[in-house]
């Protein structure tokens, strides 16, 4: 009796549990939802440990146009440039104490270079100096050289088209920058060949942590050798981490040298490495970020390497620093992990952005005593600029005061990182914290789940307050979904990111059911450029003009160096109007147009194979490409085209129905989500990258064009155009062409263009886009006629499209 | 020892207590999961989660791709479950004969049962291709090749499909129940004059009928479960005639659109409660109708 129930009992456990299999199971596939499993992509933005970054505010007048710099111990060692890079120095910093000195700095007229440098954790500073000059008989031999002579030599030997254009070189741009040079310097300068024709004397020099000469010797390192850093091990043995490039190819080695500074011998590395690294017991080391990432020991006494540890889980070292025994932080683009080469555990130490620094600028860090951990910054855009910070260590409770804020997006881009570095600066009770989905670092990365992940996360998580989408249409069907917040009131309320001050076509872009969902960080437009003669200036061929064109020159339409499916999507998305209709979930493949689309994408070939013989501007000028592909809104390809070509040329576009051909390919699109607590705080964030300060940050001023979304600076580069001055030389393919200050008709002519492009480039969803790339297979194998390719496509993009709705 | 043996005591007095663990299993996995649905089929989206009255039932039945998922599922429904049942009791009956190599075609029917779900796409691929096996036949004869997948034709491959991997088991499921109609019933019939027919009729199919509501709501379970052999053969947005309600249920799920998905669920839950209802009370209705008479 006792039996049967303990039996029935067992009975309903088990029909229980046979139950639980039952709910687990679903009968398709999973959208995301797999966090955690191996090679996928945690989109975890929770790090272990937080810091927050102290800058030094008074840093030394010489801690500027920076070389290389190194952390060692508590201080950095660096080298300079110096200001107008003729005055080379060597210098140090405490960050601890803010005790900064010289080491050493070139003097007088003295032709001295700093050729290498590195430090121990001793305070003794390491330098390779080398003075060269031309030899005397070779001055000699060029003693009677004149103007004429080098004129001549430009002409003949840097590919200049006529003499005049040399002569024109030598006199408004080359002979100054040489200063009061002789001809003889300069003639033998430009003909010398470094290897023979120069002395080159080299000194291995070691400065103490007082800053004395400790020893001084002469060595013979090679011509084109770069030192890139120097340690001594617990030996006393001294480190040399050197490089040569040979073509392509860099061969790598550790020279070492006794305490004394004699050669001692060498030891070959694999792979380039910039960096050498002392371990916790005081052995020297390189990272290697060859098939797996590894520290390999430098066993000096035997000349050989030594010990290879293997660090698990990362596709590549960026900068590391040994934290302890066996274990290192190792910089992840945007966040650090730390890892233990013995156990093989990692884990994400603390992520740059929540310490307020920009993972972008980060060139170096290490460990300082104090356990801070110390950084060296270096920020590009309106001018190079150089910063030090110390991290300092904040509790879980402290850090969770601050009411945090999600972005998430695939990758953060400098754009995205810097917004959110100005919004943590400017909030105290606020914190962005950046969310990536995609990790280039985790060699598991896989890009399709790490997709579904984001995709799943940004449908379904309520904590997500701004989304910065990969793609178009990933945007276009979430603002369908209503998960977007319409930008429009605060946009109302911004002086400057206004809807009239931002450019038409992108404004027709983000306005989605009369709501405007979303704004792109930059964007670019790309159109094609042909001859006038031969294609005319009608913009906006159709796809049936490019066939005509085909069928009667025999020509390439456009580019070669393309392959089926990009054509395919290129059409696609430019005819995207034409094709689907998203708001009202209907499409219209079932026409002419797209069997046009259709037999135009299958004069392309399947795969691209690259053909270095491939001469596209011989090709264009010599009429075997109608047009070429042109990035806008620079004026330098369609000036040179015409150069080249001698003759005009018109902004034609791609094939399309409607529009002027031109399409708009946007990065850094981001919205705000419907469920957002705190909207007009996050428009304040996000209206940061819009800002001309941060196109310039990117950018700089330069006359390529920053990006900038805005009517405003768009309107200021164009005109700005109208002055450019002595613009330089381009070089395409064997062609070099002198560029010239645009004209008013040819700026004019941009802005129309600009003003007027609507189409955006990958508008159409990877879901439409493998439907039709798997049908239009069987037309292109010639199976099926382009017409029942069409009934097919419309069919099951009609049923992809009604489903949303 | 003695606190475990009162507990025990309880139980016994307590017999439904066993059904505890069935029950909680139930309602963690079925039933809080389906009340779970229907609260997500009234919210706006996941994130807002606005309570938005019927607003999904409406955007759902006015929905294009669900109207014909409906559409094509019930059609699907409507033609091959009757002739599942029908050609099953047919092959069933054929098979009850006195005829040679019976248990060789009753065991032979049962092989697409133990065929995977991959292979039988597999073989349906190489069959109804637009370069298969069944296209080069047609061209053979001079005729144009049809695009059986991607066509309105496809809907056929699928019924054919269906077919050849239920009939087997209905067959043997109806075989057993002829086997248990008794014999003494057909021998007082066919003293009384009864031709096959009427013996068939009027005898066997009142015998047979709890059967054929049984296999009916199989068949019916196994229809839905159809979009498994569809999606290998064709992806999850396939060719018009050929998207059942189970490709709108796993695209929506996919594009984590849950509130369509829920809305869809508890429509398609409500349908199948409904026709179950219908069938169980038509089984009532013909058993108890048997019985007395």
């Amino acid at each position: 009796m006792r039996f049967k129930r303990v039996l029935s009992g067992l009975m309903a456990v088990a029909l229980a549990v046979s139950m639980a299999g039952c709910g687990g199971g679903n009968g398709g596939n999973t959208a995301g939802g797999a966090k955690g499993e191996e090679g996928t992509v945690v989109a975890s933005n929770k790090a272990a440990h937080y810091y927050k970054a102290e800058y030094l505010e008074k840093l030394p007048e010489e801690f500027s146009d920076i070389n290389r710099a190194f952390f060692v111990g508590d201080e950095i060692v660096y080298s300079s440039y110096g200001a107008s890079y003729d005055t080379p120095l060597i210098g140090r910093v405490n960050l601890l104490t803010g005790e900064s000195s010289v080491v050493w700095k070139k003097e007088g007229t003295d032709e001295t270079s700093i050729t290498g440098m590195g430090a121990d954790t001793e305070g003794n500073v390491y330098a390779f100096f080398r003075i060269s000059r031309i030899k005397d008989e070779i001055l000699e031999k060029n003693a009677d050289v004149t103007d004429e002579d080098i004129i001549k030599y430009i002409y003949e030997e840097w590919g200049m088209e006529s003499y005049e254009e040399a002569e024109k070189y030598w006199n408004n741009d080359l002979k100054s920058s040489y200063g009061d040079k002789s001809m003889a310097e300069i003639y033998s300068m430009m003909t010398a060949d470094y290897e023979n024709d120069y002395i080159r004397e080299d000194t291995f020099v070691k400065y103490d942590a007082s800053g004395n000469e400790v020893f001084k010797n002469t060595v013979d390192i090679g011509a084109d050798i770069e030192i890139r850093d120097v340690k001594t091990d617990k030996n006393g043995n001294i480190l040399v981490l050197t490089g040569e490039w040979i073509g392509d190819d860099t061969q790598n080695y550790i020279q070492i040298y006794n305490s004394d500074g004699s050669a001692a011998g060498k030891v070959e590395l694999d792979t380039y490495t910039d960096k050498l690294l002392t371990l916790a017991n005081g052995d020297v080391a390189v990272a290697n970020s060859g098939e797996t990432c590894e520290i390999i020991t430098i066993d000096a006494a035997n000349r050989t390497k030594g010990e290879t540890k293997t660090i698990a889980g990362l596709s590549y070292i960026g900068n590391l620093c040994a934290f302890g025994e066996n274990e290192y932080l190792v910089n992840c683009d945007s966040y650090v992990t730390r890892v233990n080469t013995d156990t093989g555990e990692k884990e994400k130490f603390f992520t740059w952005l929540d310490s307020n620094i920009m993972s972008y600028y980060v060139r170096d860090f290490g460990m300082l005593s104090d356990g801070g951990i110390g950084v060296y910054l270096e920020s590009y855009g309106t001018g190079r600029s150089v910063d030090l910070a110390i991290l300092r260590e904040i509790s879980e409770e402290e850090a969770a005061k601050i009411t945090p804020v999600n972005v998430v997006c695939f990758y953060a881009d400098q754009r995205l990182q810097n917004a959110a570095l100005e919004f943590n600066k400017k909030h105290s009770d606020y914190r962005i914290s950046i969310t990536e989905y995609y990790d280039f670092s985790d060699e598991n990365s896989d890009y399709q789940t790490a997709m579904d992940s984001f995709v799943t996360d940004c449908a379904t998580d309520s904590s997500i307050d701004v989304v910065s989408f990969p793609g178009y249409s990933q945007m276009l069907d979430f603002a369908d979904k209503g998960l977007l917040t319409d930008l429009t009131p605060y946009m109302e309320k911004d002086e400057l990111i206004k809807k009239d001050n931002i450019i038409p076509g992108i404004v027709s872009a983000f306005t989605f059911k009369d709501k405007f969902v979303a704004l792109p960080s930059s964007y670019r437009v790309e159109t094609l450029v042909g001859k006038k003669s031969v294609v005319g200036d009608r913009q906006g061929w159709t796809a049936k003009d490019c066939l005509d064109a085909y069928e009667k020159t025999g020509a390439l339409v456009m580019t070669p160096y393309t392959d089926r499916a990009t054509i395919m999507r290129t059409l696609i998305s430019l005819n995207y109007d034409e094709f689907i209709d998203i708001e009202n979930g209907t499409c219209n493949f079932n026409n002419q147009d797209f069997q046009d689309v259709l037999a135009l994408a299958a004069k392309y070939p399947e795969e691209y194979v690259y053909n270095e013989e491939t001469n596209q501007m011989d090709d264009f000028k010599t009429g075997k490409q109608l047009l070429y592909t042109d990035s806008l809104p620079e004026f330098n390809l369609g000036q040179s085209l015409a150069s080249i070509c001698g003759e005009d040329v018109s902004y034609i576009g791609y094939p399309t129905s409607n529009g002027n051909g031109a399409m708009m390919a946007f990065y850094g699109m981001t919205g705000v989500t419907s469920n957002c607590k705190v909207p007009e705080l996050m428009w304040d964030f996000m209206r940061t990258m819009y800002l001309p300060e941060a196109s310039e940050m990117m950018y700089g001023d330069s006359e390529y064009y920053n990006g900038s979304i805005l009517v405003s600076e768009l309107d200021k580069y164009l005109d700005g155009a109208k002055s450019w001055k002595n613009r330089g030389e381009v070089g395409y393919d064997t062609y070099n062409v002198e560029l010239r200050t645009p004209t008013d008709e040819e700026v004019e002519t941009m802005r129309t263009l600009l003003n007027n492009t609507t189409a955006v480039l990958d508008s159409v969803s990877t879901s439409i886009m493998n439907i039709i790339s798997e049908e239009a297979a069987a037309y292109f194998s010639g199976e099926k006629t382009a017409a029942d390719v069409a009934a097919v496509v419309q069919s099951r993009v009609d049923i992809y499209l009604s489903e949303t709705k | 020892m003695r606190k475990f043996t009162n507990i025990l005591k309880k139980i016994k007095s307590h017999p439904a207590f066993f059904l505890v663990p069935s029950l909680a299993g139930m309602l963690v996995f079925f039933v809080i999961p389906y009340i779970i649905m229907v609260y997500y089929s009234f919210l706006d989206n996941p994130i807002r989660k606005e309570f938005i009255g019927f607003e999904n039932y409406k955007t759902v039945l006015t929905n294009r791709a669900f109207q014909t998922a409906v559409n094509n599922t019930f059609l699907f429904t409507v033609f091959a479950v009757p002739m599942a049942v029908i050609l099953g009791l047919l092959l069933a009956l054929l098979l009850d004969q006195k005829i040679p190599g019976k248990s060789f075609f009753r065991s032979s029917m049962l092989t697409p049962l133990m065929v995977p779900t991959a292979s039988v796409v597999l073989i349906f691929q190489v069959l109804f291709d637009y370069n298969g096996v069944v296209n080069k036949y047609i061209e053979a004869h001079g005729l144009e090749r049809v695009d059986f997948l991607k066509s309105s034709y496809g809907m056929i491959v699928v019924v054919i499909l269906f077919l050849w991997k239920n009939l087997g088991y209905i067959m043997v499921l109806f075989l057993a129940a002829l086997g248990n109609v008794p014999e003494d019933g057909l021998e007082v019939a066919r003293l009384e004059g009864a031709n096959v027919w009427q013996v068939f009729w009027y005898v066997k199919i009142r015998y047979l009928s709890p059967t054929i509501v049984f296999t009916t709501m199989l068949s019916m379970i196994n229809s839905f479960k159809i979009f498994r052999e569809i999606y290998l053969l064709t992806g999850e947005y396939p060719f018009g005639a050929m998207y059942m309600l189970q490709h709108y249920m796993n695209n929506t799920f996919a594009s984590a659109d849950y509130q369509k998905l829920s809305t869809a669920a508890v429509y398609m839950s409500l349908v199948m409660v409904v026709i179950i209802g219908l069938l169980l009370f038509a089984e009532y209705h013909f058993g108890r109708d048997f019985e007395e008479s």
